[in-house]
């Protein structure tokens, strides 16, 4: 056995077929030998993992961009109001308050191919308020005993507002953003006037809360009016997966968009368990938000 | 089985260069995950002590092997590895500064030996923040509204070169201290806004062999926050 020695094509040289090929059947078993390719270069992800004709891990793509309106103290930040309509507005498309944040796979796209998958994580810092004194107070509360015969209404808490991930898959125009797989828009017809979407087209979905309300117990009842806690700026964070096991999926952009207020909902009909607009009290929620990160990685698994 | 290249070229005929690409590519491949048991076994010049171990560092949890790195550290079980933000060191609380601090345990220096690679640090942590209500000078005046922000970073000299974005905030406990036994909050801290639970995952390229450092870092406005659970994890991927 020897190195592989073999001198590099110069400028000016013709490109011969026979050359052409030498040089990639140089790299057959027989010449793959010790000084260039044994000592130490392997590697477990490298080998066959017995009955799987699967192998080990290796990143093929990525791409990073900064999210929404890049000011970490909130000097100036982007502020949206509730949906209130129904059924339900378009959802938000988180930018910098002027255009959309896209990120961009390039002219081509970005394939994934079988055995590939897409791994995408995302993060934005959020500042869920509202106008107004307990807003929600007439739709989203529970009436506990005040010991005096009446009672007190608390929130629920169970109001939020939803951020998940939208992709474009048919041109680099990046004019036809959809959903995810697995993913929802909120504005399916449930029931009646209820719009949502069931739980299990939440895969790609971050929440966060749109209010606390905080009460102090006595004895099983509820003396005194709660008390509404500033949600307050916070980080959120997500992650989405899309393993590919055949066939392939060309990807040409990525958005993170947002829409609320959400309620959670029992869908008796579908015995399912859902996110469903609140219109109530939509009008006085506000969701105002800056920067973040969208990241895209896409990795050989097979 | 051995690398066959996928197309032979012939004299006379367009060379294309999706048939060139298509031979590199099929021998990256190969290269990088394409080898079944049978290369090795039928002839074994590649024997087990040339398949590399990891090397592996206890300190930080992180093995080395050839095709990258990967590991982690956490607060630990009955070790538990508490760490803190404090304004005290991030400018006392003063609403105009923006001094940054790194957060102890949470960072990985690793050497990365191959070019254009992809690295993953991943985060996660529990904190429960103040209450402060102190009255010093220049700090933001109502309470409620002073913020912790943790995030991760890169580099070894620029603490927060590339990741102001993904800085996340949480906020300070909105109730005070209670003046009578037991001393302490007045409420506890889920139910008023003093309690965060955040992750999220640094995404980076590094397009040139070095030794980079992963972890990260805060900018606090209250005096205290206790970060009572938490863990990293990074991963390395040579291309």
């Amino acid at each position: 056995m020897s190195r592989i020695i073999r001198p590099a094509v110069q400028d000016g040289e013709a490109i011969d077929g026979p050359d052409l090929n030498t040089r990639f059947s140089d790299y057959t078993q027989t010449d793959l030998n010790a000084f260039n390719h044994r000592n130490a270069a392997y590697d477990l992800p490298q080998f066959e993992r017995p009955g799987a004709s699967l192998y080990g891990f290796l990143g093929k793509y990525q791409n990073s961009i900064t999210l929404g309106k890049d000011d970490w103290k909130h000097t100036s930040s982007v502020t949206v109001s509730g949906t209130a309509t129904s059924p339900p507005a378009a959802p938000y498309v988180v930018g910098d308050g002027v255009s959309p944040t896209v990120m961009n796979f390039g002219v081509a796209g970005q394939t994934v191919a079988a055995n590939d998958v897409l791994r995408v994580y995302w993060d934005l810092s959020v500042y869920p308020h509202w106008i107004g004194s307990r807003p929600w107070a007439t739709s989203d509360v529970n009436l506990i005993s005040n010991g005096g015969g009446g009672s007190v209404a608390i929130g629920t808490n169970g109001s939020c507002w939803a951020f998940w991930l939208q992709w474009d898959v048919t041109s680099n125009a990046l004019t036809n953003f959809v959903n995810v797989p697995d993913q929802g828009s909120f504005d399916s017809n449930l029931t009646g006037s209820i719009y949502g979407s069931a739980l299990s087209d939440t895969m790609a979905t971050s929440v966060v809360p749109a209010y606390i309300d905080r009460g102090n117990p006595s004895a099983g009842t509820l003396p005194h009016t709660p008390v509404q806690v500033a949600v307050g700026w916070r980080g959120i964070s997500g992650a989405w997966y899309y393993p590919r096991t055949s066939g392939s999926q060309t990807i040409y952009g990525m958005r993170l968009v947002f829409t609320g207020v959400l309620l959670p909902y029992y869908n008796a009909g579908t015995s399912s368990n859902a996110l469903v607009h609140d219109t109530a009290w939509a009008d006085d929620a506000r969701m105002s938000y800056n920067g973040g990160k969208l990241n895209a990685f896409i990795q050989r698994i097979g | 089985m051995s690398y066959t290249p996928p197309n032979s070229f012939t004299n006379g005929t367009v060379l294309t260069s999706a048939a060139l690409e298509g031979n590199s590519e099929a021998l990256r491949v190969y290269l990088h995950n394409g080898i079944i048991a049978s290369d090795v076994e039928n002839t074994p010049w590649i024997q087990t002590r040339h398949i590399q171990p990891p090397s592996y560092d206890a300190f930080t949890g992180v093995q080395h092997g050839v095709s990258g790195h990967q590991g982690g550290q956490w607060a630990g079980g009955v070790n538990v590895r508490l760490t803190f933000c404090s304004k005290y060191t991030t400018g006392g609380g003063r609403a105009a500064t923006s001094i940054f601090e790194r957060l102890s345990n949470s960072s990985f220096q690793i050497e990365v030996r191959q070019p254009n690679s992809i690295i993953l640090y991943h985060y996660w942590y529990e904190a429960e923040l103040g209450p402060d209500y102190s009255t010093g000078g220049g700090q933001v005046s109502t309470e409620e509204d002073r913020l912790v922000w943790i995030g991760p970073h890169l580099g070894s000299l620029d603490l927060v070169a590339g990741a102001l974005a993904s800085l996340q905030e949480a906020q300070n406990l909105q109730d005070a201290w209670n003046g009578v036994y037991p001393i302490g909050a007045v409420k506890s801290m889920p139910y008023t806004g003093g309690y965060a639970s955040r992750d999220g995952t640094l995404l980076d390229f590094r397009p040139n062999i070095g030794t980079n450092t992963y972890g990260l870092i805060y900018h606090s406005q209250i005096d205290r926050a206790a970060v009572v659970n938490w863990g990293v994890a990074i991963e390395v991927y040579y291309l």
